[in-house]
């Protein structure tokens, strides 16, 4: 059995050269024909094959740098203010899955309509301890990945990340210290863009006008736009 | 050559001097060249520059022919009228009165006559004609021995190198004899006009290989038409070695993405006869998607699979491309390979499913075969390699050629000629043309029968595979059947998981995403008892 198959193999590995014909005494439609295997002989045992689709990561990770432009808006202020940020962001992907990130975000807050109405009709501006920049590093996670399909040519990619990071904030009332939990998705448009959304919680401790201390969160959802630069395969 | 040229100025004007000057040409100048005459005064010395200002004297073979010329004695008033034309770069005229001058040349200038016919040509881009006469002439030793007519051949030696290739010049059988009779045939035309020849000669286009320079449009062919040769004869190692010196460094140069995923299946394909199939899937698997030979990579590929027991890749590999998105390729041995494998895992059910489905797919190409083979000029709509489009530029060239001489056959009927009607030496030359024309159109018959004669091979060796794969098949269910053996329940026996951490992994559900074709990989059943049998 073995030698037949090594027969078999050997005329396929002579056949990628074939150039010249040699005549078929039977035409080939006939040679066909007599491929034929008499029905029903074949033990009824069927087993079907699991198929699988094993690819390679489009855009590779490993070793790239990834920088980061973003908009957000606060979701969770006080009441008074609309408290909106942009940011420049940095990550260093270790591998397809980890990463170190560090971000910079300036924050900018104005009142809205409750602050004004409250400042116009009593003459009061909310006593807030609001955010005006922020630092911090932390590292991210890439749970899972996913695609989706934009016609019958276009397929995107995505990661769903996780992160933390701990910094230090600029108050109102001065710098204080911050931890923040991250999720969200990353979209890959080609090779090098990239396109995240995600929401930021963070925990930091803000001061009243009469110095009472106090934890406070905030929730933020941005969108970023990274461009990726060295890694293995870019 | 800038030495040849002022002696030949020198000698030149010392010569007009001794026979009168410019004199004797002004009073043979011919009435329709009433405008140069014009700027001449007879007998003034100065007027042998201002005649011979409008002389083109810009290659060695019109400085040797004026120098030839002016010390030929008294000439006829007509002779002296050519040689005019011809010096004075009038080609399309001079061209006209090939045939009168024949008659009128006198003896001595007859050799000049000839070279003039081939420089002719040539400066009117007639250049099958201008090859043909060539060698017509190179067969009259004397004349290219002379000195005109070594400076001709100085000349083609010139033009030779982009020559062959830039006009798909036809080599007649005939013409190929003259030029491999000629001594000391090593100049550079004798060297491309060699290479033209070698490009369908197996390991005897290895000289030309080796003569003709880096860069050259035949360097790739060339060495492709050697290392198949070579491969051919198993002398894989001396294949390797021509590949490495000759046609990686070309590859690099041409930075074309066709020529370079056909260098990466034949290595491929080298490496697979070798042996060394690790390394022949590394590049099967680099031929680009878009190459028109991605498909037959990706089939050969399988046969790489399974010597090598991939069992997950090999089955993932067939599941794509069985597919309706490659039913209209011809992959005659996917069915082959899935029923090999089927047949290790016991899966009996499957071999006789892949034995209908071999009947039924390539049927239709055996039908689509045999006509095409039948058919007096058989089309080929698929990728043309180079020698089929060398077929159809031959041809093209040909009929461009027997066009414009057509039209200077017009020409020369209302061209101030002692003669009426068509030149005769048109007429003959399109006659040369349309022999080479029927020879051209044969041999691209012969080119475009090729690809489906490969065909035709391709799928009888794909019908004798399963021949051999059906005799086992019936030979293992009769030996089930009489030693009354169940099968299995199916065992393990391929995990198209197993080295896929940095990889992306999805389920396939029957429906193809563009990013999932060709990247299957199968978790197979072997239905077998013990170990698979094969």
């Amino acid at each position: 059995m073995k030698y037949l198959l090594t027969l078999l193999l050997l005329i396929g590995s002579v056949n990628s050269f074939a150039e010249e014909t040699t005549p078929a005494k039977k035409s080939l439609e006939e040679q066909l024909e007599e491929l034929n295997l008499p029905a029903n002989q074949a033990p009824g045992a069927v087993s079907k094959d699991k198929l699988y689709s094993v690819q390679m990561r489009y855009v590779p990770l490993i070793g790239a740098h990834e920088v980061s432009l973003s908009a957000g808006n606060d979701f969770q202020t006080d009441g008074h203010l609309t408290t909106r940020q942009a940011g420049l962001h940095y990550r260093y992907h270790i591998n397809d899955k980890w990463s170190f990130i560090g971000n910079y975000v300036k924050v900018f807050n104005e009142l809205n309509n409750s602050g004004k109405i409250l400042l116009e009709e009593e003459k009061l501006v909310a006593d807030s301890d609001y955010l005006m920049s922020q630092a911090d590093i932390g590292a991210e996670y890439n749970m899972f990945y996913g695609k989706f399909r934009l016609g019958s040519h276009s397929v995107f990619y995505f990661d769903q990340y996780w992160g933390l990071t701990a910094g230090m904030v600029e108050l109102r009332r001065g710098a204080t210290p911050i931890v923040g939990l991250d999720a969200g998705l990353a979209f890959w448009f080609g090779k090098r863009l990239s396109l995240r959304t995600g929401l930021k919680n963070h925990v930091f401790e803000t001061t009243s006008g009469t110095g009472t201390k106090a934890y406070n969160r905030n929730m933020v959802g941005y969108l970023q736009l990274g461009y990726l630069m060295g890694g293995s395969n870019l | 050559m800038k030495k040849l040229l002022l002696a030949g100025l020198i000698l030149s004007a010392s010569n007009a001097h001794a026979i009168g000057g410019a004199d004797v040409l002004l009073n043979n100048v011919s009435s329709d060249d009433a405008s140069s005459e014009k700027t001449i005064v007879v007998n003034d010395r100065t007027a042998e520059s201002t005649v011979f200002e409008g002389f083109k004297l810009n290659d060695p073979v019109m400085v040797q022919m004026f120098t030839e010329w002016r010390t030929a004695g008294k000439l006829d008033y007509e002779v002296n009228s050519w040689f005019m034309k011809l010096l004075q770069g009038k080609y399309e005229q001079a061209s006209h009165l090939l045939s009168v001058m024949n008659d009128k040349m006198p003896s001595e200038l007859y050799t000049h006559m000839k070279v003039s016919e081939v420089y002719l040509y040539h400066k009117l881009g007639l250049n099958q004609r201008f090859f043909d006469s060539w060698v017509d002439l190179l067969k009259d030793k004397k004349a290219v021995e002379s000195r005109i007519g070594m400076t001709l051949w100085q000349y083609v030696d010139q033009k030779a190198p982009g020559f062959f290739s830039k006009n798909a010049i036809h080599i007649t059988a005939a013409q190929a004899e003259t030029i491999k009779n000629v001594e000391n045939a090593n100049t550079p035309f004798f060297v491309y006009a060699n290479a033209a020849l070698a490009l369908r000669s197996g390991k005897e286009a290895y000289q030309s290989l080796i003569s003709i320079p880096s860069g050259h449009p035949f360097k790739i062919p060339l060495a492709q038409t050697v290392i198949l040769d070579m491969a051919r004869n198993n002398e894989l190692g001396n294949a390797g070695k021509v590949l490495k010196k000759y046609l990686e460094p070309e590859i690099e140069k041409v930075s074309d993405p066709y020529v370079l995923g056909e260098y990466y299946l034949n290595l491929a394909r080298f490496l697979y006869q070798a042996g060394a199939m690790e390394a022949a899937e590394s590049y099967y698997l680099k031929v680009p998607n878009k190459h028109p030979q991605f498909t037959q990579a990706r089939a050969e590929l399988m046969w790489s699979y399974l010597r090598t027991g991939k069992t997950a890749e090999l089955r993932g590999q067939v599941a794509s491309l069985k597919s309706e998105l490659f039913s209209e390729y011809f992959i005659p041995e996917i069915y082959v390979v899935r029923s090999i494998s089927n047949l290790k895992l016991c899966q009996y059910g499957e071999v006789e499913k892949d034995f209908q489905n071999f009947i039924t797919a390539n049927k239709k190409w055996a039908q689509i075969i045999q006509s095409r083979i039948k058919e007096e000029s058989p089309k080929w709509s698929e990728h043309k390699d180079f020698f089929l489009k060398l077929a159809d530029q031959r041809v093209a060239a040909i009929e461009a050629e027997m066009k414009k001489i057509e039209e200077l056959g017009k020409k020369s009927i209302k061209a101030a000629l002692p003669a009426v009607g068509v030149q005769p030496h048109w007429s003959k030359n399109n006659k040369e043309l349309a022999f080479h024309l029927q020879e051209a159109k044969k041999k691209r018959i012969v080119e475009y029968k090729r690809p489906w004669i490969n065909r035709e091979r391709i799928l009888a060796e794909a019908i004798k595979k399963m021949k051999f794969v059906k005799i086992e098949t019936m030979s293992q269910i009769r030996d089930l059947t009489r030693k009354n053996i169940t099968l299995g329940n199916g065992n393990k026996a391929s995990d198209p998981l197993a080295k896929a951490e940095n990889k992306l992994v999805f389920p396939y559900d029957g429906v193809f995403w563009p990013d999932e074709v060709l990247n299957l990989k199968a978790q197979a059943e072997s239905l077998c008892l013990g170990k698979a049998a094969l």
